[in-house]
């Protein structure tokens, strides 16, 4: 009964949460390949959304970014902070950031797809926030609010999407 | 059991309804900021989705805050302004929520005529001010009847009993004029109307003035002067004497200048003088009127005392004046000096008596018959002059001196320090109405930044209204500026987001203080 009935609530919460641009899978568990599928619910007050960002987070690498038909796609590579080790060599740079270039009007939705590696540099049990920019013809929605310690996310106006990170038993 | 929650969560998560967004403002009529001819009959709010109001509130261009009716039509909001609307700058605030039940609200202002002029040093008479200056006179009123004749008591003679229950009586008076110039202060400095006097909160506001600290003062001196007249010892009516004379000194326009120890210094000393010249008149006047032979031993020991006392009253004035004023000329054309001059008139009539008491009537007292009612007749009318000369004292709070019109309104200078960036902001004058801000921005290590924006909100910290956010510009000195008008005094605070690069913002908040 405690169980349904926490789920419930988080529930509720996560409708609220589905205000925001958010990522359909909200959990994984660290060394794995993530899929984040990157939900865009609107434009910028009533404007078309004609570029999406995603900045990358030190500690996930390889990304590779699904190419979507109808936007172009660039990404911007750089070094990273540290040296990873993935598959017995060592990654030193790889994507930093997304870039997605079309148009997406404000009355509708959609998604937008890439991988990456969730190193075990990441820690695990804390949220990873990726904060992603919707660029419109005069404004932006800039969804890179983290929240500091003791804050809910649901307390920020434009909260970064982000990705609870499991142990690597739960996978 | 943990997994199955967490599978069981991440189910729900996926079927949660995806296209649920919060309501955002799409338009607004009259527009944001718009300047017009005639109030406007409705104000309209227009959201991208159908919304449900919350809280609406009004403030007028004078601060008056009111709940105006609200009509929801889908995703139009139709607000009445309040039927008197006045020229000025009004401002909206809004709380709606949406179908995803997240509230969201925001500030919309507009003004009819023209905009507001920011509430300036001038315009500090509030009916709070009034009440605080009636106040004050009946307690200087008290206080020299009462700390008067205790000091009397212990530095000539003991007053006749009729003069010591008149003494005590004004003594009493002082408790209850301390607490309604206390709520006068708290009312004042809330731009509130009388009758709030009850709320709490002008209380809670009232404690925090200076003026409450010299009200306490004032009570516990006119308590021991009480005790003094009942009991006479020497003692106790010189500590009401040092009590009272310290309640000036904590607080008013002349106590503030810096540097404050040396004017607080003066300002004890001068209304110390005060106090014994004023108080002894009562006891001098009984005296001669009650035992005539008896009254020039009492004449000739006050006009002892009172020599020193009156070298010190000029002195220490003089000064004040001298900190007060930029130049003579101030003494006609402000409002301060006209007092001042006032009040510099009615004490040279009363030195011109006290002169013409000491050396003329007083030496001829043993004389003959009529002298003891010729010099208590001076006596009286010096009385009389006393009396206008505290009205004019306590006056004194309602009129601005020329030094704070010179200097203006100080500005609330806040520094806000963050993770990836800080800011030094100044926020002025820091008043009811329009205020304006400058942002110095600088990255954690004190190194000069250029952020790719910078906004600045205003919320009252009570929760009476939304935010007022403003976009600030940078100017060609790399300093940030951004106008906001505040339409409520009171603890606000301040949140300042800078936009370090596309992907990174600080938020940096503050608190400070709005004046009336």
């Amino acid at each position: 009964m405690r169980t349904i009935l926490s789920a419930a609530a988080l529930c509720a919460l996560a409708g609220v949460a589905h205000a925001h641009a958010t990522f359909e899978v909200s959990e994984a568990p660290v060394n794995s390949t993530y899929k984040a599928v990157l939900r865009v619910p609107h434009g910028c007050e009533g404007e078309a959304t004609l570029k999406v960002r995603v900045r990358i987070p030190e500690g996930v690498i390889a990304v590779k970014p699904q190419p979507k038909a109808g936007w172009t796609l660039d990404t911007v590579k750089g070094p990273y902070a540290q040296p990873y080790t993935l598959w017995g060599s060592t990654v030193t740079e790889g994507v930093v950031e997304i870039v997605w270039t079309g148009e997406l009007l404000d009355e509708h939705y959609d998604e937008f797809v890439f991988r990456g590696r969730l190193t075990d540099a990441l820690p695990v049990g804390e949220v990873l926030y990726i904060p992603t920019v919707q660029e419109c013809a005069t404004k932006a929605e800039r969804w890179i609010e983290i929240p500091a310690a003791g804050q809910n996310a649901d307390d920020l106006a434009y909260p970064a999407p982000g990705v609870t990170i499991l142990p690597a038993s739960a996978q | 059991m943990i997994l199955r929650v967490l599978s069981l969560v991440a189910l729900l998560l996926g079927l949660a309804p995806a296209a649920l967004a919060h309501a955002q403002l799409r338009a607004a009529t009259p527009v944001a900021g718009a300047v017009l001819a005639a109030a406007p009959a409705e104000v309209r709010l227009q959201f991208n989705e159908p919304v449900a109001a919350l809280t609406f509130r009004w403030v007028s261009p004078d601060g008056r805050l009111s709940e105006p009716a609200v009509a929801v039509q889908g995703d139009t909001v139709r607000v009445i302004p309040p039927p008197d609307a006045a020229r000025g700058t009004h401002l909206l605030s809004w709380r709606v929520t949406s179908a995803d039940g997240h509230p969201v609200g925001g500030t919309h202002l507009f003004s009819v005529g023209a905009p507001s002029a920011t509430a300036d040093a001038t315009a500090a008479e509030t009916a709070g001010a009034r009440l605080a200056a009636f106040a004050r006179i009946i307690l200087f009123a008290g206080l020299a009847l009462g700390i008067g004749a205790a000091a009397f008591a212990a530095l000539v003679a003991p007053p006749a009993r009729s003069v010591r229950r008149l003494a005590t009586a004004g003594a009493i008076a002082v408790a209850p004029a301390a607490m309604a110039l206390t709520g006068a202060e708290g009312l004042d400095r809330l731009g509130a109307p009388p009758s709030r006097l009850a709320d709490a909160a002008v209380w809670a506001e009232a404690a925090q003035a200076p003026a409450s600290l010299s009200a306490l003062l004032w009570t516990l001196a006119a308590a021991l002067a009480a005790v003094a007249l009942v009991r006479p010892r020497a003692t106790l009516g010189l500590a009401a004497l040092g009590l009272g004379a310290l309640g000036f000194a904590a607080s008013g326009h002349a106590a503030s200048v810096s540097p404050r120890w040396l004017t607080g210094a003066l300002v004890a000393t001068h209304a110390a003088a005060l106090l014994v010249w004023l108080g002894a008149l009562t006891p001098l006047a009984a005296a001669l009127a009650r035992d005539r032979s008896g009254a020039a031993p009492v004449v000739r020991r006050f006009a002892a005392v009172a020599a020193p006392m009156l070298a010190l009253l000029a002195l220490s004035g003089a000064a004040l004046v001298w900190t007060q004023l930029r130049a003579p000329a101030d003494l006609l054309s402000t409002g301060y000096g006209q007092l001042l001059a006032l009040k510099l008139a009615l004490v040279a009539g009363m030195l011109g008596l006290a002169a013409l008491n000491r050396f003329v009537l007083a030496p001829r007292l043993t004389g003959g018959a009529a002298a003891p009612m010729r010099l208590r007749r001076s006596i009286l009318v010096e009385i009389g002059l006393g009396l206008a000369v505290l009205c004019c004292a306590a006056a004194f709070r309602l009129t601005p001196p020329p030094r704070a019109l010179e200097a203006g309104p100080a500005p609330v200078a806040i520094h806000l320090h963050g993770r990836l960036a800080m800011a030094d902001l100044a926020v002025s004058p820091a008043r009811v109405g329009l205020n304006t801000v400058v942002a110095t921005v600088l990255d954690a290590d004190f190194a000069p930044l250029t952020p790719l924006s910078v906004t600045v909100g205003f919320a009252p910290q009570d929760g009476a209204l939304e935010a007022v956010r403003v976009e600030a510009v940078r100017g060609d000195d790399g300093v940030w500026r951004a106008e906001a008008v505040l339409p409520l005094p009171g603890a606000w605070s301040v949140i300042v987001d800078v936009l370090v690069s596309d992907f990174d913002r600080e938020r940096l908040g503050g608190d400070f203080f709005v004046a009336p």
